[in-house]
């Protein structure tokens, strides 16, 4: 990985939606903004705890988790698509 | 309950099948020292998103819902794995062609795409037998099933910190983290 994308990962928070390695500046949620999407533990972790909720019989937010770790995943791969570091193979 | 406990067996196999899916993973991660690469991460999760619909059915019986998580993640899981296939899907002059060991002829995304497949023909050849438990039922699982699902919780877990070791709090490079 060149030094150009490590300090364009360094800085995410500030140059994010710059004009980075020729790419067009990309619009971002409020989720997208925390970056828990970018952090590929916390999308494990959050099946997990959908797997802690069924198991404990509290459906309704099984289905919440369920579909937040899917969104974020969904997520994930679209920061990958567009990203400039080097995420896509 | 509508359904006979030999549906709910067959269901706890699929939870397995997908589980051995995964333990795959990590043989290669682990056993062959093949980091897994980012696209290969959210494969899993697709997996681990078809297994949270099964495991719906165990502990809820099974209801049209339960078929809309799995088919849900099975169609974000098969999206994951046609877009690597098409990203190795020309080969470079010089280059080896794919990402990764090859296993009977194909490569592990292109796997993930027949798996994905599969769990969606299953569910949908599993629909035509079951019949729609009524709102709020609540079921004990077997032995078997309860073993089913605390080894594929145990696998999740088990990629949290396999993740975490590799990638630590963000997204997977080439060689690890993204420093």
């Amino acid at each position: 990985m060149n030094e150009l994308h490590r300090s364009a990962h360094r800085g995410r928070h500030r140059l994010r939606g710059a004009f980075i390695g020729g790419r067009p500046p990309v619009r971002e949620s409020a989720l997208a903004r925390t970056g828990v999407e970018e952090n590929m533990a916390f999308l494990f972790l959050s099946y997990f705890v959908t797997f802690v909720l069924v198991f404990q019989g509290k459906k309704k937010l099984a289905y919440g988790g369920f579909a937040l770790s899917t969104l974020l995943s969904v997520m994930m791969f679209f920061y990958h698509t567009t990203s400039s570091l080097k995420l896509n193979f | 309950m509508r359904n006979s406990q030999l549906l709910y067996t067959a269901n706890s196999v699929c939870v397995l099948i997908m589980s051995s899916v995964l333990l795959g993973a990590f043989y290669f991660q682990f056993g062959l020292q093949e980091n897994p690469c980012p696209l290969c991460l959210l494969q899993r999760m697709g997996m681990l998103g078809v297994i949270v619909g099964l495991s719906l059915n165990t502990y809820f019986g099974f209801k049209s819902e339960h078929v809309a998580v799995v088919l849900i993640s099975a169609l974000a899981g098969v999206t994951f794995s046609i877009r690597q296939v098409l990203l190795h899907i020309c080969p470079v002059l010089g280059e080896p062609t794919g990402y990764g060991m090859p296993i009977l002829g194909m490569h592990l995304y292109s796997w993930g795409v027949v798996i994905f497949g599969a769990s969606i023909l299953g569910v949908a050849l599993f629909s035509f037998v079951l019949e729609n438990e009524p709102p709020e039922t609540s079921r004990t699982p077997s032995v078997f099933e309860k073993r089913a699902f605390y080894f594929a919780s145990f696998l999740c877990f088990a990629n949290i910190i396999a993740t975490l070791a590799e990638c630590h709090l963000g997204p997977c490079c080439e060689n690890g983290p993204c420093l």
